[in-house]
């Protein structure tokens, strides 16, 4: 189970504090999976960051809040007890496998290092059955392999076999599908999505694109400018979403059911870190922006639908 | 791995046959030798009779043939001003400059190393600046002017090591990191660098998020790190083992390098020729090592992937480093 | 962007704007400013002609030291010839050899890199063979040839570094070369029917000179060393002309008794090397092009 309560992180820059992420919380129970939507610098990978303490000073600081993995708070770990938790609660997929597997090294080796003891007595097979599990046909043979032997979903699907082969508790996957072909993001999706009801996996998936993230997350959370603007069930918030910023984001992601439709684009850009509106992030883009939303931020609010968002001015639908 | 290796080695011989020929017709085309052998008043006949002996009236491409032949079996000619087979000079000398190139690069390599690891893994502390700092001066200060500060301290006023000569086991230790001191710093420098930017990269976060005890990430770190550092390391010892020159010359050590300058000073061609060969001989041997260790640290060269339709081998022996570092 | 930065980098700085890593290195551009000076005036400014002997005055100590003179300000060497005045002679050596070698070397490797890296294919491949067996052959070893063939003197130092350095530029050159052909406004300009000669001129010759410019202050130290090698062994700038090289082959015997032979020129060696670098680094930090990679 992962349990974010009122995050603050921080990152430093010559002087300058950028807040990446500003209270944010979010709940993961074990065998559901929670998306963590939001575009580039909106601070949803900044979370991930701080779930695996890799923001430390002088890159930045975890500054407020509880990150809870399974009943321990990573903010109060000291480093060994924090390898012991990456080590046993968390597996973590990265964005592009490429850059993430050592090159010099077999995927055996790779695999090996993360292994719990019980299972590096027979090391061989349980890597064989793991990545044939995964997908990967004749893995016994491919063992004394280098990643750059394997294709761009092969790779990735060893990078998850790094992640499961701790038998972790939490799975993290940062935008675990952009970097490879469309074709083969398929099958990593339905991957992830059988291995979080197989092993009961409490999943965060980090995602800029909503509608991929409704193919295997229950839950979803909305970032911009480091703070939570909307969340809860996918489904719901899909159907009706408060923030407009959601609704910019669902409109912005539709594929053109219609010849010659216009896509959406959300006019401006994200704010910088380093210079954050004083009232809501989005108000500079927003339309439905008034000057309570340039000057303070509102507080939670819950709907009948059991989805939360922050805005003065929600949109109807 | 083995036909990655043969082409190299190929290659190599080829760049040597190259040299040789250029030096020879470089050399003989400037100049006729017979003049400066004969006694100065020596008459057209004498002259002759010197040319005749030294092989020189015969056709050029028949002088260049012979010397091959000779060179195929170790024979690298006889030296002009010395009167003695090029060979019988040059092999100890070669083997007092290996001596010497030799320790001052193991000394630059693991203090380089060590020093540049340090550095970036304790970057922005004082150990990096110090590190830093000396990497700096190290680039900045000519061996001859280091080595002559080394004999002023440690061995006029201290009396700690002899000032030149090669009589006893710590004559070296001077001339040696007099001449190590720019490697040193140079490999400390791409190091640090290399270091901290694998610090940064995708590849170590993901290690990190493994929980693996920071021994082990220190390990692929360095491993990944070795790449860059082992080309310019080969760099080195090769700038080395010509860079003895101007440090036997200033600590009188009996290496190739004081005979090309006496060779230079009596016009002594065939004894310059001999020893541009067999350094060449040995840069060409180096940079060939330093292939194969390329090879045997890197699979991707050792074993490229096979679906990438054409096969991408490095053309060059140099790989891509900071280029800056190598000067 | 990759989200498993941590550290949010920084978007690359293109151009002489201000870095807060690298404060602007004074005391290397003095210094640099000081050798151009006397790079250039130093034959003007010398109080005396660095080459006359002056037996009678032989190895006089600065003027502070105990039986020294303001005649002779930093003493004289064992001909009784001005330190100070050789100096400044030694740092017109150095000038020029440090300047000519760069710009030439330069220019030829920008030849080759523009060449080899617009016209790509076999020309490049071959190009670049050439280079890398060039930048791999020793400095010194080349020269030993160059010098047993052709004599000693200043034409021959330059001559010599060139042949070590333009292959340096070349290679460095040619991958910028190469990135930027590709950029997409290069591209375009060509796919609008721009000819390549007004490419090359009209975006990358512009793009490459941060990068140019950095090498070449890198360089001149290398150039600088070089020389004083060369010249140390007896086999680069020829006496009595005053090189800083041979300034210090002529008081390595004075270190104890007259100090003040070598260390002079030692030091001025080291100070423009050392500023050079420095100022070379700065620059490379600040402008930030290829030869960071």
């Amino acid at each position: 189970m992962l349990d974010v309560k009122n995050l603050h992180t921080e990152y430093y820059q010559g002087g300058r504090v950028a807040h990446a992420a500003r209270g944010v919380s979010i709940h993961v129970p074990q065998g559901q999976a929670v998306a963590l939507v939001g575009e580039s610098g909106s601070g949803k990978s900044t979370v991930a960051q701080s779930v695996m303490r890799m923001i430390r000073p002088p890159v930045g600081n975890l500054r407020e809040g509880i990150v809870s993995v399974n009943g321990i708070d990573v903010r109060l770990c000291t480093d060994r007890q924090m390898r012991q938790v990456l080590r046993n609660e968390i597996g973590f997929i990265p964005q592009d496998p490429t850059t993430a597997l050592d090159p010099l090294y077999t995927i055996r080796s790779q695999i090996k290092e993360v292994l719990p003891e019980e299972d590096k007595r027979n090391a061989d097979q349980v890597i064989t059955e793991l990545l044939e599990s995964l997908g990967i046909v004749n893995a016994a043979d491919r063992l004394g392999d280098y990643p750059h032997e394997f294709s761009g979903g092969m790779k990735q699907r060893v990078a998850i076999a790094i992640a499961l082969a701790k038998r972790p508790s939490v799975l993290i996957a940062d935008e675990p599908t952009t970097a490879l072909d469309v074709t083969t993001q398929v099958g990593i999706l339905r991957l992830l999505d059988r291995l979080r009801r197989e092993r009961n996996l409490a999943t965060l998936f980090i995602t800029h694109n909503i509608r991929v993230a409704r193919l295997l997350c229950q839950h979803v959370v909305v970032m911009y400018g480091g703070i939570v603007v909307e969340s809860g069930p996918i489904e719901q918030v899909m159907a009706a979403p408060s923030h407009p910023y959601t609704r910019a984001l669902l409109d912005a992601s539709v594929l053109g059911d219609r010849p010659r439709q216009k896509l959406r684009a959300i006019p401006g850009n994200p704010p910088s870190l380093f210079a954050m509106p004083q009232g809501c992030p989005f108000s500079p883009r927003c339309a439905n922006a008034t000057d309570q939303c340039h000057e303070g931020l509102p507080s939670e609010v819950a709907t009948e639908q059991g989805t939360r968002y922050t805005c003065w001015n929600p949109v109807a639908s | 791995m083995l036909r990655y290796t043969g082409t190299r080695f190929l290659q190599g011989l080829i760049a040597l046959f190259f040299i040789v020929t250029v030096v020879f017709f470089l050399a003989r085309m400037s100049g006729d030798a017979t003049a400066l052998l004969a006694p100065p008043d020596a008459t057209p006949e004498q002259l002759d009779a010197v040319r005749v002996e030294l092989g020189l009236d015969r056709p050029i491409l028949v002088q260049y043939w012979d010397y091959l032949q000779g060179l195929v079996t170790g024979d690298l000619g006889r030296s002009t001003s010395y009167r003695v087979p090029v060979s019988d000079l040059v092999v100890p000398g070669m083997q007092a400059t290996a001596k010497l190139a030799l320790v001052a690069f193991l000394f630059a390599l693991v203090l380089g190393v060590a020093a540049g690891a340090l550095a970036a893994f304790r970057s922005n502390t004082p150990t990096d600046y110090g590190v830093r700092l000396m990497a700096v001066l190290g680039q900045s200060i000519p061996s001859f002017w280091l080595g002559m500060i080394l004999v002023a301290v440690f061995s006029v006023s201290l009396g700690w090591f002899p000032a030149f000569g090669d009589a006893t086991a710590t004559s070296i230790v001077l001339p040696a990191i007099s001449l190590a001191a720019f490697a040193l710093a140079s490999i400390a420098r791409l190091t640090r660098s290399t270091v901290l930017e694998m610090l940064s990269k995708d590849q170590t976060l993901f290690e990190r998020s493994k929980g693996v005890a920071p021994a082990t990430l220190v390990v692929h770190v360095l491993r990944n790190s070795s790449l860059p550092v082992v080309t310019l390391a080969g760099i080195q010892l090769g700038a080395l083992f010509s860079g003895t020159i101007v440090i036997e010359n200033l600590f009188a050590w009996p290496g190739v390098g004081q005979l090309a300058i006496q060779a230079i000073n009596a016009k002594d061609f065939a004894l310059i020729q001999g020893i541009v060969i067999v350094n060449t001989l040995v840069f060409i041997a180096l940079l060939f090592i330093v292939d194969v260790l390329y090879g045997l640290l890197d699979p991707r060269v050792r074993r490229p992937a096979a679906s990438r339709g054409k096969k991408k081998r490095p053309t060059t022996t140099v790989q891509p480093i900071d280029v800056m570092e190598t000067v | 962007m990759s989200t498993m930065t941590p550290t949010r980098r920084a978007p690359r700085r293109r151009g002489l704007k201000r870095s807060r890593h690298s404060r602007k290195p004074w005391f290397s551009m003095a210094a640099m400013g000081l050798f151009a000076f006397c790079g250039i005036f130093g034959a003007l400014i010398a109080p005396h002609d660095p080459t006359q002997n002056d037996l009678a005055h032989s190895l006089a100590p600065p003027f502070w030291a105990e039986g020294g003179s303001t005649t002779y300000l930093l003493g004289t060497d064992q001909l009784g010839r001005d330190i100070l005045s050789r100096l400044l002679s030694g740092a017109q050596v150095s000038f020029l050899v440090a300047v000519g070698a760069v710009l030439i070397a330069g220019a030829i490797g920008l030849g080759v890199a523009l060449l080899a890296g617009y016209t790509g294919g076999r020309l490049d491949a071959f190009l670049t063979r050439v280079a890398d067996s060039a930048m791999a052959f020793p400095v010194l070893l080349l020269a030993v040839i160059v010098v047993a063939l052709y004599g000693k003197s200043i034409t021959i130092v330059i001559v010599v570094l060139v042949l070590a350095v333009w292959p340096q530029y070349a290679r460095v050159l040619r991958s910028e070369v190469i990135r930027i052909r590709n950029e997409d406004y290069v591209v375009m300009s060509k796919v609008m029917g721009g000819n390549a000669r007004w490419a090359i001129v009209r975006h990358i010759v512009p793009n490459v000179v941060p990068t140019l410019l950095v090498l070449a202050t890198l360089q001149i130290g290398f150039a600088i060393i070089a020389e004083g090698s060369l010249s140390f062994l007896g086999i680069g700038v020829p006496a009595p002309a005053a090189s800083w090289g041979n300034m210090l082959a002529d008081g390595r015997n004075f270190m104890q008794t007259a100090w003040w032979v070598p260390v002079f020129p030692g030091i001025a060696l080291s100070i423009t090397v050392l500023s050079a670098n420095l100022l070379g680094d700065w620059l490379r930090q600040t402008l930030d092009p290829a030869t960071r990679r």
